[in-house]
């Protein structure tokens, strides 16, 4: 054990001295911000230079519309010359359209708004605009009252609420982003690993380690050091999220982590980390060159990723047959129980530790099963190991 | 003089190859042994049996400072054929590491890695990284590494190999000092000038299995052969058809005639016919070279 946090203590003063890893800490939140507004903020900057939209219109609508269409960034105007004209006139104009309301639109419950030039501008607003004056014509023109009409344009709410989850619904939102978090984090930690066996055999240094730890200790100390720099990251992440959110959409995001579930939630987000973890630093160590992996090897990269193939059917149903299994299936356990944890008040003890005893098993099988990968696979240079090469080391 | 480890008829066998094949030798307290074999003779799974690296499936391996079972590591120091350091990390930083690895005092690991760094010429450099290094640098502190926790065994695999002549010279230097404090060093290589100048006696190994095993001196004598040189236009002449000829090989104009035991060098010179065209000659004792030669071509173990 004292080799083990010698080593972990030696990964950790690394990782905190190399500056890719500090920027990866600082940068991941800033990238993952940037990636998510910066589409829409360009689509803006497009949608902000503004549409002209000329309208034919035979139905007495374009005085309604007018009033709004400055607040929907389009520039409207009536023309009442002939169409062919109008065609000319704005073919190959970009940003000008035309639209046509005429009875052939209230027959048919059709219209189209023909742009001159090319691409596709955002329209909802305007369409909805639209669609409801339309309707309202519709109405009128088969003799309803007004007041009648207003009734019957006016939209219903409808919801899904849940009794088992009365209360405020950011109380179930929130850890189950903060699940989605740990788990975004555990496999950005397992590939990390995968990569420091990696280098620790490109750099020729595993047989002076191991002349002088274990190999046992060295992934001990490996899978200890890489938890803490996960946890490191994790909080990192999780103290940027909840400035933003506390102060850009006022929602107090610890408070709402404080819950009985947190620490159930830590464990299975440890655990799982661990599984992942000792699976992906084993195939790290049969990897001479990541460029010439084999396919085997490649799959067993992408265990980590598996939960995610529970995420839609959990959420339609956490108590349901997929999310059960999900549970008790080693390799996406960990996943599908923070998710469950995070959006399920109906759980069970029984759900909840059942499924924790089947992880640990794996767990322990796991680990000892990669310690033996691990042992020959550091030694091995020059080639990458294949299946039936692994399959010989477990057996021995 | 005690002995520091002892290895009792070691075997290894990966899949159905037979690596080590009883394998016997002793390193004593204060001596340089060589461990010589050609390529795929089995010398380092040997050495990585001794560190614990791999265990034997047969055999046994003592240590003065405990046995294989409960191995002292800190106690063995080891240079890897496979040379390399991490190469983002700085040179001191490393060479702490690697002390605590191997549970030396930290603030006596840093002296001794100032005084070493010094005498192999790399005083100043204790903050740079490896990747800033040249080669021949970067070895230096791998053998800073293997001999800075003041080990009882050092492991050296192809020490001089990449080292200029200066440094060679302050190595052989150093281990003549680790010998003289009573510390066993196990040197494997090929350069046989080299091993055959500092080690006290060898073990030669082939195919996983001894062939030659003692004193330097004592096996010299025991393939005590003389060898013949001649440089001269002699590609007609056909020596290996005379009497008391073992082997004969040819270099452009250089032929090498290798004699046996049985042969008097004064009789074999006043032999030579008139025909056998002399530009130069000379006549050696067969060396190191030329019996590791012999080994890895097989004629060693049948002459044993």
């Amino acid at each position: 054990m004292k080799d083990s946090l010698k080593v972990a203590a030696w990964e950790i003063s690394k990782m905190l001295k190399n500056k890719s890893f500090l920027i990866s800490i600082l940068l991941a939140p800033v990238i993952m911000v940037v990636f998510s507004a910066l589409p829409a903020f360009m689509a803006r900057v497009e949608e902000d230079r503004g549409l002209q939209l000329f309208i034919l219109d035979e139905l007495g609508i374009y005085e309604a519309l007018a009033p709004h269409a400055p607040a929907l960034n389009i520039v409207l105007a009536r023309h009442t010359g002939d169409l062919a004209t109008l065609q000319a006139q704005i073919s190959g104009q970009q940003g000008s359209a035309y639209l046509v309301l005429d009875q052939k639109v209230l027959t048919e419950r059709r219209a189209t708004i023909m742009l001159g030039g090319d691409g596709m501008p955002t329209l909802t607003a305007f369409n909805a605009l639209l669609e409801g004056l339309l309707r309202q014509v519709a109405l009128a023109r088969e003799g309803l009252p007004a007041q009648a009409i207003a009734i019957a344009l006016t939209p219903f709410s409808i919801e899904t609420a849940s009794l088992a989850q009365a209360g405020d619904r950011m109380a179930r939102v929130v850890p189950a982003l903060f699940g989605a978090v740990i788990l975004f984090g555990v496999y950005v930690t397992g590939m990390m690993i995968l990569q420091s066996a990696m280098a620790e055999k490109k750099d020729r240094m595993a047989e002076i380690i191991l002349s002088s730890v274990s190999a046992e200790s060295l992934m001990q100390g490996k899978l200890l050091g890489y938890s803490v720099l996960g946890l490191l990251q994790i909080f990192s992440w999780l103290v940027f999220g909840a400035i933003i959110a506390q102060y850009r959409f006022g929602i107090p995001v610890f408070s709402y982590l404080w819950t009985p579930e947190l620490p159930l939630m830590l464990f299975y987000a440890l655990a799982g980390y661990l599984l992942y973890a000792s699976i992906l630093v084993a195939i790290g160590s049969t990897i001479d060159d990541l460029a010439t992996t084999t396919n085997f090897q490649s799959t067993i990269m992408m265990i980590p990723v598996l939960p995610l193939l529970f995420i839609q059917p959990v959420i339609v149903n956490p108590s349901g047959i997929v999310a059960t299994f999900g549970s008790y299936f080693p390799l996406t356990a960990a996943g599908v129980m923070l998710l469950r944890l995070g959006i399920s008040t109906t759980m069970t003890w029984p759900d909840i530790l059942l499924p924790s005893v089947f992880l640990l098993l794996t767990l322990w099988l796991v680990i000892k099963l990669a310690g033996k990968i691990f042992r020959v696979g550091m030694l091995m240079y020059g080639k990458n190991a294949t299946p039936s090469e692994m399959w010989r080391w477990l057996s021995r | 003089m005690g002995t520091t480890l002892t290895l009792h008829n070691v075997c290894k066998t990966f899949g159905s190859t037979k690596i080590v094949d009883d394998v016997s030798f002793a390193v004593n307290e204060g001596e340089i042994f060589g461990l010589l074999g050609p390529n795929g003779a089995g010398k380092t799974t040997t050495i990585r049996c001794i560190l614990g690296i791999i265990y034997p499936d047969d055999g046994r391996i003592d240590f003065s400072f405990g046995s294989a079972s409960h191995l002292a590591r800190n106690s063995i120091g080891y240079l890897p054929e496979e040379r390399g350091l991490y190469k983002d990390v700085r040179v001191m930083d490393v060479l702490l590491y690697l002390a605590n690895l191997r549970g030396y005092s930290l603030p006596k690991a840093r002296q001794r890695a100032l005084h070493y760094l010094e005498k192999f010429g790399l005083q100043g450099r204790e903050r740079a990284k490896i990747e800033e290094l040249s080669k021949g640098m970067a070895q230096k502190v791998q053998l800073i590494a293997a001999i800075l926790h003041e080990p009882q065994l050092l492991i050296l695999d192809e020490p001089f190999s990449g080292l200029d002549p200066v440094s060679q010279n302050i190595l052989k230097q150093e281990l003549r000092e680790l010998t003289a404090q009573g510390k066993a060093i196990l040197l494997s290589g090929h350069q046989m000038n080299v091993l055959e100048e500092l080690c006290d006696r060898i073990f030669m190994m082939h195919k996983g299995r001894q062939v030659i095993y003692g004193p330097i001196d004592q096996i010299k004598e025991q393939y005590a052969d003389h060898k013949c040189t001649i440089y001269g236009d002699n590609a007609g002449v056909a020596f290996e058809h005379w009497p008391g000829v073992r082997q004969v090989t040819r270099e452009k104009m250089r032929t090498t005639i290798f004699l046996a035991k049985s042969v008097e060098v004064q009789q074999f010179l006043r032999q030579l016919p008139p025909q056998v065209d002399i530009k130069e000659l000379s006549i050696d004792r067969i060396s190191l070279h030329d019996i590791f030669v012999s080994v890895a071509q097989g004629g060693a173990e049948n002459e044993r």
